[in-house]
This record gives structure tokens, C-alpha cells and sequence, in this order.
């Protein structure tokens, strides 16, 4: 890359580069995401079955 | 402590819960640091292929996304068969975790592929073998997530996911193949001349971005794992002591 | 009276008895068939072209249909748990129950498939490997569907996921089928693909009854 205007345009391909890119990221993004979902949703079901045994033990 | 206790007792859930912690941190930032670096050589100082100009750096995110949805795949077959054959619950954890990654990165792949081969080829789809394998191990990804979350035990749900990946790793080369064998016969070679030789300043960035996404894979893959084994065993002790109140 | 012979008998007759099983996915393929020249042009050469295609796709699809209530009946009455139970091996009753669901499903569109020939105008000098390549594909797919079925057995409403599960799986013998038929409209030498769906064939009557076997197993594990 010699400028920024060419790093922004990427030539003639910045419709189909930076797209390209820019989806690869929201992606990996929504996996961090969908990672802390899941580990939510351990959590409440472990939280969940002890308050079944507390329950079923008094 | 030797290599045959160390894999015994990665084994047990909660030892893996525990030393997976600070590996998976290490893993983020590895993953990171390469992944920044890969990007900086690729877009910034490679310089642009004489024959594609600057739409080659596309590459940079498809090449590493289409390797990682075929290894994690690999992952998830070979975790399958250690859970079938020796009853692992660990490895039925790692390839639930795996599945919704893989799936992913093969969407990252199809997508990318799509926008590279239309300034290349002229148009955003062509039904060459890679393209086709990738779409199909794509659809072996949801068969394998849904039919995983599909049963109401999850060691039922975690066999039968074994099984149609095993079937499915089996299904893939076979797809790829018999796509090959179509396209050789109808329009002969001519979507060829990507895999041609690749320049030093062009192949380190890529290198550096697939190792750089394995190992974002492997901080997400433990970090999902953990989540999968208080998911299966939230009744047992460690976990309730694992997840204090 | 070989018993596995006698099981094969059995198995027939109790498919025989629901005789709305052989009629649906026959009438179903037929029905598909005679849809295409009424939304192409029925003129001839587009047609022929497309042909093989449209007679695979179909019968994929017959295949399909069939598919859920393959092991659906004896999941319910208790005879499959019987089955995993039971000494005799059960990847061979798994095979001999497959093959039944074969002969009465799919056997019945091979016998039709020169009337499509006619309707598709697929030149009739193709019907043999036409034939043959409907024979080893249809066996292939009624083994792979039958892994998605089994794979499914427990749940309810397990149509569509038997969809994804069976139809990624399905698309190399539809390739090497629908070739083989093109090949044979063009009077080229269709062996090469027929070979292909030969060897898939006996990859899938070699491996899934294992696999079927399997999992049906996990459907009775606790």
C-alpha cells in the first residue's frame, strides 16, 4: 500500500474486500458473543438444579 | 507427571474446568496479537497481485475461515469417535462446543468466497468442488448442531451427533470428489489459477492469520467446552461448587 | 426355510399390508414428473436435457417421503427394543429391513420409470443405465435415508430434520446417478459413472448398517 486512499479503496475491489472483511468480523464478534450466552445459560441451569435439591432435601 | 496421566486427567471435568481457564486466556491473546499482525501484513504491506490488484487480499480472511471449517470439523469427527468408542464425556463437550464454531467459520468462508469470486470469476457462485463441499459441510454443521439439541437427554443428543458427524467426515472428500469428477466433465478447467505460486511478502500474513485463527478457536472452544460440562452435569458437586451463589 | 429369508418375508408382508405406502411415494413421483413439462417448455430439447435430473431429484424425493415411518411402526409396538435386545445380530436385521423398505418403496418407481422416460422425452435408448443407476442409487439413498430416520426415531415431527440430516449426505449419489444418465442420452460410455454409484453402493450397504445399528442403539440406552 503506497496511500490511504488506495488502502480505503483497495484499488477498484473495496466494495467486495471490505465487505468481505467486515463480515469475518461481525462473525467472530457474535461468536465472543454467543460464547457468553451459552456460559449464561450454564450457569443458571447449575443455579437452577441445586435450588431443585435444596427443594427436595428440606 | 507423564503424558498418559496428564490426558486421564484432563479427562475429569473439573480438573479441565480448572487449568482451561488460564490456557484459554493465553489462547485470546495469542490469538489476537496474530490476527492484528496477519491483518497489518496483508492489507497494509503486501503488495497487490499483478493479475487480481488489491481484490487477492480477500484471501486473507477466506483462506483462514475455509481451513478452519474443515479442521474444526476434523475436531468434531475425532472428538465423536473417542466419545462413541471410549465414553468420554469430555469429548462429546469439546465437538457440541466445536459445531456452532465450525458452522461459523464455514459462513464466513461462503460468504467471503462469494464476494472474491465476483470481481474474479463474475459472478458471486460457481458450482465448482469447493464452493459445493463447502456448502454441504455448512448444512452437516446444522444437522449436526440441531439434532444435538434435539433430544431431550443430551447423552442421547450428544450419540446421535457423534454418529452423523463420523458419517459426515466420511461425506465430504466424497462431495468435494464427485463435484471434481462433474466439473471435469462439463466445463473443464476453468476456474483454475488461484492456487498458483504465492509470493513470500503474501504467504506470511496468511500463515499468520491461520494460526492466528486457531488459536482464537481454541480460546472460544474452551471457553464454550466449560460451558458444555456444567451444562451436562449441573447436578454434581463440582459444578455447584464451581458456580459459588 | 433360511430365517433370515423367512425375517426378509416377514418384513415384506407387514409393508405389503399398508399398501398406502407403495402407491404414496409412487403416485408422488409421478405427479412430480408431469409437473415439469407443464412449467418448462414441454418442446423437446430443453426437456431431454433436463431429464435426469428431474427423474433423480424425484426419486430422492419419493425416497424421501417414506422415510419417516420406516422404523416409526416397530419403534412404537416395542419390536425394535426387541431387536437391540435380542442375540442375533442386528446390523443384519437392520439390512434385511432396509432392503424390504426398498422393494416396496422404490422397486415400484423403477418399474414406472420408462413411462417417465416417455413424458420427459429422455431418448429411450438411455432406459437400461437409466434403470441400472436408479437400482444402485436408490438402494444407496434408501440406506442413507434410513440412518435419518434411525437417528431421528425418538423425536416427534422429525420429518425436517430428517431433510438435513439425509439430503447433505445424498448429493454425491445423485451426482454420479443423474451423469450416468446423462452420459447415457449422449451415447457416451456411461461406465465411469456407473462405476462411481457402484462403489458408493457398496460403501453405504458396507458401512451405514452399522451405523444404523448404532443408532438405533442409543435410542435404548439409558
Amino acid at each position: 500500500m503506497t496511500s490511504w486512499h488506495e488502502f480505503v479503496t483497495m484499488g477498484r475491489f473495496g466494495l467486495f474486500v471490505w465487505p468481505a472483511f467486515g463480515f469475518g468480523l461481525v462473525v467472530m464478534l457474535l461468536n465472543i458473543y454467543w460464547a457468553h450466552l451459552r456460559e449464561k445459560a450454564a450457569h443458571r441451569e447449575v443455579r437452577e438444579s441445586r435450588s431443585t435439591e435444596e427443594e427436595i432435601r428440606s | 507427571m507423564t503424558l498418559k496421566t496428564f490426558f486421564h486427567r484432563l479427562g475429569s471435568p473439573p480438573y479441565f474446568y480448572q487449568i482451561s481457564r488460564p490456557w484459554g486466556r493465553a489462547f485470546a491473546w495469542i490469538g489476537l496479537l496474530l490476527i492484528l499482525v496477519g491483518l497489518y501484513g496483508g492489507l497494509w504491506l503486501a503488495p497487490p497481485d499483478y493479475q487480481q490488484g488489491n481484490g487477492f487480499r480477500i484471501m486473507y480472511v477466506h483462506v483462514p475461515s475455509a481451513w478452519m471449517s474443515l479442521f474444526v470439523f476434523m475436531v468434531i469427527a475425532v472428538c465423536s469417535f473417542i466419545g462413541l468408542v471410549w465414553r468420554m464425556r469430555l469429548a462429546y463437550a469439546v465437538a457440541a462446543a466445536s459445531a456452532p464454531l465450525g458452522a461459523a467459520f464455514t459462513a464466513v468462508a461462503l460468504v467471503t468466497g462469494s464476494l472474491w469470486g465476483k470481481p474474479m470469476w463474475g459472478t458471486y457462485w460457481v458450482w465448482d468442488a469447493r464452493l459445493t463441499s463447502e456448502l454441504i459441510l455448512f448444512f452437516l454443521y446444522l444437522g449436526v448442531i440441531t439434532l444435538n439439541r434435539s433430544f431431550e437427554d443430551q447423552k442421547t443428543g450428544d450419540k446421535a451427533a457423534a454418529i452423523l458427524a463420523l458419517v459426515g467426515a466420511i461425506d465430504v472428500p466424497i462431495v468435494h470428489y464427485s463435484v471434481d469428477w462433474w466439473q471435469t466433465l462439463h466445463q473443464g478447467s476453468s476456474f483454475k489459477g488461484l492456487t498458483s505460486e504465492i509470493a513470500p511478502s503474501m504467504l506470511w500474513p496468511l500463515l499468520v492469520l491461520m494460526a492466528g485463527f486457531m488459536f482464537y478457536y481454541g480460546w472460544l472452544v474452551l471457553w464454550r467446552t466449560r460451558s458444555e460440562l456444567l451444562l451436562r452435569e449441573a447436578d454434581r458437586d463440582w459444578a455447584q461448587q464451581v458456580i459459588g451463589s | 426355510m433360511n430365517p433370515w429369508l423367512f425375517f426378509f418375508r416377514t418384513e415384506l408382508g407387514i409393508s405389503w399390508r399398508e399398501r398406502r405406502r407403495v402407491m404414496l411415494p409412487l403416485v408422488f413421483f409421478s405427479i412430480v414428473a408431469f409437473l415439469f413439462p407443464l412449467t418448462l417448455n414441454p418442446k423437446g430439447h430443453l426437456l431431454a436435457r433436463m431429464a435426469p435430473g428431474i427423474i433423480w431429484v424425484d426419486a430422492m424425493l419419493a425416497v424421501f417421503l417414506g422415510l419417516e415411518s420406516l422404523f416409526r411402526h416397530d419403534h412404537e409396538e416395542g419390536i425394535l427394543e426387541q431387536w437391540v435386545i435380542s442375540p442375533t445380530s442386528l446390523e443384519l436385521r437392520v439390512l434385511f429391513k432396509v432392503a424390504s423398505f426398498w422393494t416396496v418403496t422404490s422397486l415400484p418407481l423403477l418399474l414406472i420409470s420408462p413411462l417417465l422416460v416417455l413424458w420427459l422425452s429422455f431418448p429411450l435408448r438411455g432406459l437400461g443405465i437409466l434403470m441400472i443407476g436408479l437400482f444402485l442409487g436408490t438402494v444407496t439413498l434408501c440406506f442413507l435415508g434410513a440412518l435419518g430416520a434411525a437417528l431421528t426415531l425418538t423425536l416427534r415431527q422429525s420429518s425436517m430434520l430428517i431433510a438435513i440430516l439425509f439430503l447433505p449426505i445424498a448429493t454425491p449419489v445423485l451426482i454420479f446417478g443423474a451423469h450416468s444418465a446423462v452420459l447415457a442420452a449422449r451415447q457416451l460410455d456411461p461406465r465411469p459413472a456407473l462405476y462411481l454409484l457402484a462403489t458408493l453402493f457398496f460403501l453405504t450397504v458396507g458401512i451405514v448398517p452399522k451405523a444404523i445399528s448404532a443408532a438405533l442403539r442409543i435410542s435404548y440406552e439409558t
